[in-house]
């Protein structure tokens, strides 16, 4: 009796070991073709080298410029299943989010993979998720190292300075300086602003994009104002929209940071996309704190 | 009809004085501590947070809220419908498709009116126009007419907020998502001003003519024998009411509840005499969402909570709790 049991138990073992070892022998091949449904998993894949093999990406996704002429699959929010079907891919990225399109892509036999999306760690996680599933983990790796060797140069650049006083808007009424939307803590912009050397006046909130009104903008104080509240279509579109937000906040002269000329309207869709920019972000956020340039 | 002046006084006099003791002591409410020896020696910046930003949005706040509730319990009387609110007849919505437009388009201003405003206006004025065109037939007008007429156009209207929405890049879509939630926040204090004028001035009128209203709640056959001019009657109610609704809109976003509920909850201690009931709805309806936007200026300062938000918050289990005991006629 004792003698079948562990003669079924070797067996077993015998096959798990064959399996694996099969599998291991397996050559894993890097997707043909992939679909994005965000602009951080765009940059990402192609800052992981497999920007030829991205075949459709979401609505939403500027960056790189080879993106404009691929196929748009949709938001993030709400991927089209159907456009994304059609384009034949072997995977597609996705974000967790209130829509049913992984149940739809799984229904249609398309391999997916969700990944994570939001705080500065999140960024590298994703670039992990995304290098993983996609069988190219060992240029994630090498990615998440450069990114962290940048952001080190930034976070050494400001070493020893004084933490200045930041407030980073996101959002607004279009057109006036109403309904303001900030950062608050968790988010991946507040993780740039900290390794920039700069210290974020809603730290202390307990909501990640807290809505804020002009009072708390006067009492805050903050040293400096980095407005990414509204973003253009295009260079010329978006240089426009800068004039028209630095001169909504040229009028409130009780904010100290408006008497300091520390009003800088963002135009670069790098401050709004957690992907592998964070060092660009990071550099331009040290300068307008610090005044230095990190290497 | 008569109505008896000692309850008429109580209850419009007491309303009265909550709304000037709203105007008085919410501004004192706030994110920020302010320094009163600064505020008493007109220093800066304390000086400019109490008079400017802090009592320019209590005032929004209470002629929004008055706006709204009076809107409402026009709107309820006028069509006879308990479920009638500023937002039935379209012209908000209307109002929100051409704010919606302007956000999408990037208009930040028009004629030096900010972009938003000017497009939530024009939108409210075209769609005025249309339902009043759907609704008339033959040269008559009737409530159920104009009722159905802005249901229709109302869904249109948001059908197309949908489309445009969907057609925007990533920020436009953004900043629509958030207008569309509403709130209160300070205005320029000439805005404000012409705003609190049209607002007065509206009220005034619809409020004036209670009686009209009050026959028009019974019936347009019976209001018409009892020498109401019922087209004429309903051309003006609704005017009037999408006035006071597109010009809170413009500048406050859809805000809920207070154009539906303020009515029902007074209706229920008042009865349906609109003479009384109209004056106490601007009044108290202004109080209750100045009330709610002091209370999410603070509840997790310095992040603010829409007005919108906590008035239902508190108004909803309010409103179940009095139709449970029964005082809801």
């Amino acid at each position: 009796m004792i003698a079948r049991h562990v003669r079924r138990a070797f067996a077993i073992a015998l096959l798990v070991f064959l399996a694996s070892a099969t599998g291991r022998s397996q050559p894993q091949e890097i997707p043909a073709r992939i679909v994005s449904t965000s602009p951080s998993i765009t940059e990402t894949l192609f800052a992981l080298g497999l920007g030829d093999r991205v075949v459709g990406v979401s609505t939403y996704c500027r960056y790189p410029p080879a993106v404009a002429a691929l196929p748009k699959v949709g938001t993030f929010l709400k991927p089209d299943a159907e456009t994304i079907a059609r384009l034949k891919p072997d995977l597609v990225f996705v974000h967790k989010g209130p829509n049913n399109v992984l149940a739809q892509l799984g229904t249609l036999g398309i391999k997916t993979a969700v990944v994570d999306r939001g705080s500065l760690p999140g960024v590298f996680t994703t670039i992990r998720e995304i290098s993983t599933a996609a069988n190219v983990a060992d240029k994630g790796e090498r990615l998440v190292s450069d990114l962290n060797a940048g952001l080190d140069r930034v976070r050494a650049s400001v070493a020893g300075r004084t933490p200045r006083k930041l407030l980073i808007i996101v959002g607004r009424r279009t057109g006036t300086l109403t309904d303001v939307i900030a950062v608050g803590p968790g988010s991946y912009l507040h993780g740039i602003a900290t390794i920039a050397g700069g210290s974020n006046v809603l730290a202390s909130t307990t909501l990640e994009y807290p809505r804020i009104s002009m009072e708390t903008v006067i009492s805050l104080a903050p040293d400096v104002i980095v407005d990414v509240g509204e973003m253009g279509e295009s260079p010329a579109d978006s240089d426009r929209r800068r004039q028209i937000t630095e001169g909504l906040w040229r009028s409130q002269t009780l904010v100290q940071a408006v008497r300091d000329g520390g009003v800088h309207a963002v135009h670069d869709e790098a401050f709004v996309v957690p992907g592998p920019r964070i060092v660009e972000v990071a550099r331009t956020m040290a300068r307008w704190l610090h005044g230095v340039e990190p290497r | 009809m008569l109505m008896r002046r000692r309850p008429v006084v109580a209850w419009v006099g007491g309303s009265g004085l909550l709304f000037a003791a709203a105007a008085l002591l919410l501004p004192f409410v706030g994110p920020s501590a302010l320094d009163w020896a600064r505020v008493w020696q007109r220093q800066e910046p304390d000086w400019s947070i109490l008079t400017n930003l802090r009592l320019s949005r209590t005032l929004l706040g209470l002629f929004a809220g008055g706006a709204l509730a009076l809107a409402g319990s026009l709107f309820q009387s006028m069509l006879r419908d308990a479920l009638a609110t500023p937002y039935t007849l379209g012209v908000s919505t209307g109002a929100s498709l051409g704010a919606v437009i302007a956000i999408a388009f990037d208009w930040h201003t028009v004629a030096g009116v900010v972009g938003i405003w000017a497009g939530a206006l024009v939108g409210a004025g075209l769609i005025l126009f249309v339902v009043m065109g759907a609704a008339t037939r033959g040269g008559q007008l009737s409530s159920s007419s104009l009722l159905l007429a802005g249901i229709a156009i109302n869904s249109v209207c948001a059908a197309l907020i949908l489309l445009v929405h969907g057609l925007t890049g990533m920020s436009q879509s953004f900043a629509i998502s958030r207008w569309l939630i509403g709130g209160l926040d300070a205005i320029e204090r000439s805005t404000l001003l012409v705003y609190m004028l049209v607002v007065i001035a509206t009220g005034i009128i619809i409020i004036r003519q209670g009686r009209q209203w009050n026959l028009l709640a019974v019936g347009e056959a019976w209001a018409a024998t009892r020498g109401a001019q019922v087209r004429r009657a309903l051309f003006q109610g609704y005017v009037a009411g999408s006035i006071l609704a597109a010009t809170t809109v413009a500048l406050t976003g859809p805000i809920g509840f207070v154009g539906l509920v303020v009515p029902h909850l007074l209706r229920g201690r008042l009865g349906g005499d609109d003479r009384m009931l109209m004056p106490c709805a601007f009044l108290l309806g202004g109080v209750l969402l100045a009330s709610c936007d002091a209370l999410g200026r603070v509840l997790l300062a310095p992040a603010e909570i829409p007005a919108g938000a906590i008035t239902v918050c508190i108004g909803g289990p309010y409103l179940i709790w009095v139709i449970r005991r029964g005082g809801l006629r």
